[in-house]
């Protein structure tokens, strides 16, 4: 039965996303941020829990963009970098189990006016020091504002979060 | 007689020194005040179960929370590693490492997640079946009814939650994880209950010309799952899966076992 549950919730999630999937592969990165990082993504001093400590948007130039001024067009021109960072501690296995060591991010996109949205989602596992997630960020509507969701669970138990508001105009 | 009861003992004094703290006590002492994450409040319910532990070079100690804290007396003086455990409900998401010199006290907060917990298994005609108990397993399997506590911040009640637990072999990979004969009903009672009912449940995870095989004695865990249904069709989206330590035996009637 739990085995039929889970390939039906699996299935129904895939059917559930409204945007195509990309494959994005988590980079670890060290123990220490690499030149060119932005200092936001720097973890404060004694940090003891996994944190999502920036998420840059970039352009299609290179540059770094704030959420509040992106451009509808050209489509699929932006992409977020989402830079996690783990404690000493906290990397790789944790507990026991089938799924123990692994670990699950969601970056889900959301327009209530306009009840459009996705997801996208897959499986890390943590090093110590930082990891960051490449994704594609656009806006297929047109105008408007999207709530951008990234969380990292464990077992479905959000173990970090974070989230901004995108604002796209013409 | 004598024979065969004094490895018996002997095994038991060997469990049950392997529970106690592995070094002899000191003079120090820690107070661990547990609060909830979000609240900021002490977590005070015992329903949660939460126990604190500490792991040093060459001790450990455990101590359940009672009224919001755990408190260590006649610590060895050093570093720990500071764990919690919990029936269900909270997470820790913090390492924590604290060094206990004299009298030490500190805080620990802990994230409330959407979680559940087992705490009472019954079998129609058999009544409850405790830890380390035994269930007879009649041809046609037997109806599994568990019972016990949940929270879903992000699916609350009256949301009709699923609950889903599967009772695997020790060993998965080879000997499955049971047959249903059925369709598992379950469901909250109560914004911080719920109810399961498995009918037709064998230990047995193959079926050959008619009958299950691949049976299995025992079981040292339990499997859970909860999901949020969602609100057009079958199924749901998973809010939390885990294991649950619980140990029983299965003692299959003869011929056993028709699915």
């Amino acid at each position: 039965m739990t085995r039929w549950l889970v390939l039906v919730c699996v299935l129904a999630s895939a059917c559930g996303a409204s945007e195509k999937a990309t494959p994005v592969t988590p980079t670890p990165i060290g123990v220490s941020l690499p030149p060119g990082a932005p200092g936001d993504a720097a973890a404060k001093p004694d940090t003891t829990r996994i944190t999502i400590t920036a998420v840059e948007i970039i352009g299609p130039d290179g540059a770094r963009v704030t959420p509040d001024r992106l451009k509808v067009r050209p489509a699929l021109s932006y992409n977020m970098r989402v830079w996690i960072f783990c404690p000493p501690g906290l990397e790789g296995p944790q507990g026991s189990g089938w799924n123990a060591e692994i670990l699950e991010y969601q970056i889900r996109k959301g327009d209530p006016a306009a009840n459009t949205g996705g997801a996208l989602s897959g499986a890390l596992r943590l090093e110590e020091g930082y990891t960051v997630i490449e994704a594609p960020l656009a806006m297929t509507t047109g105008p408007g504002r999207q709530r951008v969701t990234t969380e990292i669970l464990r077992n479905y138990a959000v173990i970090a979060k974070d989230e901004f508001t995108a604002t796209f105009s013409e | 007689m004598v024979r065969r009861i004094l490895p018996v003992i002997l095994i038991a004094f060997v469990l049950a020194c392997d529970s106690l703290p592995t070094a002899p006590s000191g003079a120090a002492s820690l107070r661990v005040q547990v609060t909830d994450d979000l609240t900021r409040q002490p977590i005070t319910d015992p329903v949660y179960h939460l126990e604190v532990h500490l792991a040093g070079a060459n001790n450990t100690y455990a101590q359940p929370v009672v009224n919001g804290s755990a408190t260590f007396g006649a610590l060895a003086e050093g570093e720990y590693r500071l764990t919690t455990t919990a029936l269900f409900g909270y997470l820790q998401l913090d390492v924590v490492r604290v060094s206990v010199e004299k009298s030490t006290t500190m805080t620990l907060a802990l994230a409330p997640i959407d979680d559940f917990g087992v705490e009472q298994i019954s079998v129609d005609g058999q009544g409850t079946i405790p830890v380390g108990g035994t269930i007879a397993i009649p041809v046609r399997g037997v109806t599994l009814r568990m019972r016990g506590k949940y929270r879903s911040p992000r699916s609350p009640w009256p949301a009709k939650n699923l609950f889903a637990v599967s009772v695997p072999s020790v060993n998965p990979e080879a000997d499955g994880f049971g047959h249903e004969g059925g369709r598992t009903e379950s469901g909250p009672m109560s914004p911080s209950e719920f109810e399961l009912a498995i009918p037709n449940w064998t230990p047995c995870s193959r079926i050959v010309d008619g009958r299950l095989v691949s049976c299995y004695t025992s079981a040292d865990t339990l499997m859970l799952t909860m999901s949020t249904p969602f609100e057009r069709g079958f199924g749901g989206s998973p809010l939390i899966r885990k294991y649950q330590s619980w140990a029983l035996k299965f003692d299959l009637a003869p011929g056993c076992c028709l699915p």
